[in-house]
C-alpha cells in the first residue's frame, strides 16, 4: 500500500516556525499522522511518503518524519503558503501528491486553516477520490482502508476501497518511533523538492478526467444510533463547488462566488 | 563560535529522550527497591541504535560522536541514574578495548554490547587500592602461553550482570604500577573467576556493584590488552572518557531533579499562592538553572575536545568535578523546595538525591579531580 501523508508546518501565534526560529520539532498532530502511517505501512505492506508544503525552511520538518520511519521525503515549494488562499495550496497539494502516486492520503485537522481540516477535504476534491474525516483510528485492509470516525456523539466505522483520503483526529495516542537507526538513514535520504513552476506545468491535470470514478459506497458496518451522516456540511460545500471544474481558473472562481454568496468577505 | 548542537545531534538527543521517558522511566521507582537491573531494557536500547554510537559500524555501533553517547547518558541517567552509569561503564569498558584491544578482541565483545546483548565492567578497584590505583594487588602469572590470575577487585559497577570484563592486573609486582596490565576476561564462562558479596547500596541501587574474586583463573596470553606493563596508562585513558560519562550522569540528576522541582512548585500553593511566587525560592531556582547551564557548557566542552581529538583530560576532570558537585547540590536543594513530598518515594527527587553522592565519588573522587587540576595548573 502506498501511502501518503501529508504535514502541515507548525505555526505559532507568531507566525511559522522556520529553522532560525530554534523550535525544531514536529507537533504532536504531525507525529501522530506519521505514526498512523507507519502502523498503517506494517500491517499492509509498501511505503509511507511524507509530503508537506511551503518553503525550504521545511525540510527539517521532513527530516524528522523520515527519522520517524517515512521512506521517502517531498517537499512541494510554496514560497508565500501561508498567505495563499486554501483552495490554491490544496490544489498545489493535490497535484504533487497525484504525481507520486498514491492508495491512501492521511491529513491532520490542524492546518493553516485553523483546525477546519478543508485541507484535507480539498486534496480529496482536487482529486476526485473517496474521503472520511474526523477519524479516531484507521485499520489496513487488503484494497483499502477501515476508518472509525467520531463526531457529535455518534461513531461510524466505514470500510473505504483505495484510493482515498482519510483526515484523522489527534486521538490515536503519540509515542513516536524514533531510532537512531532511522535517524542516521534520514541523514542519507534525500528530500525531493517540487519546484514552484514544476507544480504550475501540472495543474492541467484539472482539465483532464477525473483520477478515478467516484464512487459513494461505502459500506457502514457500525452504528452508535441509526442516524447517518453522508455528507458532512464542509463535504457537501465542497461537492458541490467542484463539480464540474472546467479549468483551474474556472474552479477558483467557482469558490470564490460560492464564498461571496455566504457573505464571508475576504 | 558555535554553541548549538548540530541537527543529527539533536535528532539523536530526541530519540534518547523519547526512550528514557517511554521504557526507562515507568519502572524506576520499583527497580530501585527490588535492585534488578533491566537487561531487556538494555536489549531495547540496543534495537534503538542508542547503544555504541560513538564506535565504528564495523564492530556494531552507529558511527557517530561522542557527543551523541553524552547526550544519551544525560537523557538516561534524568530519569534513572542507576540504568543511566550501567551504560555509561559498559561504554568505558568498550572505550578500552576499542582504543588498545586486538581486532579479534574486539570483534569478540563489541558487537553484542552495541546490540544491547551484553554488558562490559571495568574492574581496577581493590580493597587497598581505591584512589591509589596503581598499588593494586591482584596479579597475572605467566605460565607458559597463559595468565593466572590470582586477587579480588570490589566495588566493581556491573559486574554481577556483565559479560565481559576488562581487568587490570599485575604482571609484575616489583615496579609498581608500572607493572600493572590489562587483560579481557569474559566473566560468565572463564573458570576460577566469579561474582562474589553484591554490595548493598544508598543509591543507583539497580546498577550491581559487587566484588570480583579471581581463584587460579587461567586466560590465554591473547587476551592481554595492549602491551604488557601499559595498563594503568590504558585505564587513565579510558577514565578520561569514563569522567565524561559520569559528569554527563550528574548534569542528568542535576536537570531531571529540577524539572520536577519546578513542575511541583506550579502547582503546589500555600497562603493562596503557588509557592514558586515566593522570590526566595525563585531565586532559588534561578541559581540553580545558571549553575546547570555552566555545568552543562564545560561537559559539552570536554566532549567536544575528545570529539576534536585534542588532550580533553583536564577539561574532563573539571566536567566531572562540577556536574556531580551540581548533583548533589541540586538535589539537595530541590528535595527542600519540594518540603515534606520532596522526602517521599513518590516524587522521584529523594532517589535522585541519594544517586547523586556516588557521583562524587567513584570514577575519580572529587578529591583526585582536584589534584588533577591543581597539578595542571601549577605545572
Amino acid at each position: 500500500m502506498r501511502i501518503v501523508v501529508y504535514i502541515s508546518q507548525p505555526v505559532t501565534a507568531k507566525g511559522i516556525i522556520t529553522e532560525k526560529s530554534g523550535q525544531r520539532k514536529l507537533s504532536s498532530e504531525n507525529i501522530m499522522l506519521i505514526e498512523s502511517a507507519v502502523r498503517l505501512k506494517k500491517e499492509s505492506g509498501g511505503s509511507v511518503i511524507v509530503v508537506s508544503a511551503g518553503s525550504l525552511n521545511c525540510r527539517f520538518f521532513l527530516r524528522e518524519a523520515l527519522a520517524r520511519g517515512c521512506d521517502r521525503a517531498v517537499l512541494i515549494e510554496d514560497q508565500g503558503m501561508e498567505k495563499h488562499e486554501r483552495s490554491l495550496t490544496s490544489l498545489l497539494v493535490a497535484s504533487g501528491i497525484r504525481c507520486l502516486g498514491f492508495d491512501v492520503i492521511l491529513t491532520g485537522y490542524r492546518t493553516l486553516d485553523n483546525m477546519s481540516s478543508y485541507i484535507g477535504s480539498q486534496i480529496a476534491e482536487w482529486l476526485n477520490i473517496l474521503q472520511f474525516s474526523f477519524v479516531k483510528r484507521v485499520m489496513a485492509t487488503k484494497d483499502g482502508v477501515i476508518a472509525v470516525r467520531s463526531l457529535n456523539g455518534v461513531e461510524q466505522t466505514v470500510r473505504m476501497l483505495s484510493p482515498c483520503l482519510i483526515t484523522l483526529l489527534n486521538t490515536q495516542g503519540n509515542t513516536g518511533a524514533l531510532t537512531v537507526v532511522n535517524v542516521l538513514r534520514a541523514f542519507d535520504t534525500e528530500i525531493e523538492i517540487l519546484g514552484y513552476e514544476e507544480q504550475i506545468s501540472r495543474l492541467e491535470f484539472c482539465r483532464t478526467r477525473p483520477l478515478v470514478k467516484r464512487s459513494r459506497s461505502a459500506v457502514i458496518r457500525k452504528s452508535k444510533n441509526c442516524e447517518r451522516y453522508d455528507l458532512l456540511p464542509q463535504e457537501d460545500f465542497v461537492s458541490n463547488v467542484f463539480e464540474t471544474p472546467a479549468s483551474v481558473e474556472d474552479a477558483v472562481e467557482a469558490i470564490l462566488d460560492r464564498l461571496a454568496a455566504l457573505g464571508v468577505i475576504f | 563560535m558555535n554553541f548549538a548542537l548540530t541537527e543529527k545531534q539533536l535528532m539523536i538527543q530526541q530519540a534518547a529522550r523519547e526512550f528514557a521517558e517511554k521504557e526507562v522511566a515507568p519502572g524506576a521507582q520499583e527497580r530501585d527497591i527490588t535492585e534488578e537491573f533491566p537487561m531487556d531494557i538494555l536489549k531495547k536500547l540496543g534495537d534503538a541504535g542508542l547503544i555504541g554510537l560513538q564506535f565504528p559500524k564495523q564492530y556494531g555501533g552507529q558511527g557517530e560522536d561522542n557527543m551523541s553517547f553524552i547526550l544519551t547518558v544525560e537523557e538516561l541517567c534524568k530519569v534513572d541514574s542507576a540504568f543511566g552509569i550501567s551504560y555509561a561503564i559498559s561504554s568505558t569498558f568498550t572505550t578500552g578495548l576499542y582504543l588498545f584491544g586486538s581486532e579479534e578482541q574486539k570483534m569478540h565483545c563489541m558487537p553484542r554490547l552495541s546490540k544491547g546483548e551484553a554488558l562490559g565492567c571495568f574492574a581496577l578497584t581493590e580493597p587497598d587500592a581505591g584512589s591509589d590505583a596503581g598499588s593494586a594487588k591482584t596479579t597475572a602469572i605467566r605460565d607458559g602461553e597463559n595468565f593466572v590470575i590470582n586477587g579480588t577487585k570490589h566495588f566493581i559497577t556491573n559486574s554481577a550482570e556483565a559479560d565481559f570484563c576488562m581487568l587490570i592486573a599485575n604482571t609484575d609486582l616489583s615496579k609498581g604500577a608500572k607493572g600493572l596490565t590489562a587483560f579481557l576476561v569474559d566473566l560468565k564462562t572463564t573458570p576460577g573467576v566469579r561474582v562474589g558479596h553484591i554490595e548493598n547500596k544508598c543509591g543507583i541501587r539497580s546498577a550491581k556493584v559487587a566484588e570480583v574474586i579471581f581463584e587460579n583463573c587461567v586466560i590465554p596470553s591473547n587476551r592481554m590488552i595492549g602491551e604488557e606493563g601499559k595498563g594503568f596508562k590504558y585505564a587513565l585513558t579510558a577514565l578520561n572518557a569514563g569522567r565524561l560519562g559520569v559528569a554527563a550522569q550528574g548534569l542528568g540528576i542535576a536537570q531531571g531533579a529540577f524539572d520536577i522541582a519546578r513542575e511541583y512548585m506550579k502547582v503546589r500553593k500555600q497562603f493562596g499562592k503557588p509557592i514558586c511566587k515566593n522570590q526566595y525560592l525563585a531565586f532559588k531556582m534561578a541559581d540553580m538553572e545558571t549553575q546547570i547551564d555552566m555545568a552543562r557548557l564545560l561537559l559539552y566542552k570536554g566532549t567536544w575536545e575528545q570529539d576534536q581529538g585534542m588532550n580533553f583530560a583536564i577539561s574532563a576532570s573539571k566536567a566531572k568535578l562540577a556536574c556531580t558537585n551540581l548533583a548533589m547540590d541540586v538535589t539537595t536543594e530541590c528535595v527542600q523546595n519540594m518540603g515534606g513530598a520532596g522526602y517521599m518515594r513518590e516524587q522521584n527527587v529523594e532517589r535522585m538525591f541519594r544517586d547523586a553522592k556516588i557521583t562524587q565519588i567513584y570514577e575519580g573522587t572529587n578529591e583526585i579531580q582536584r589534584l588533577v587540576i591543581s597539578g595542571d595548573i601549577f605545572k
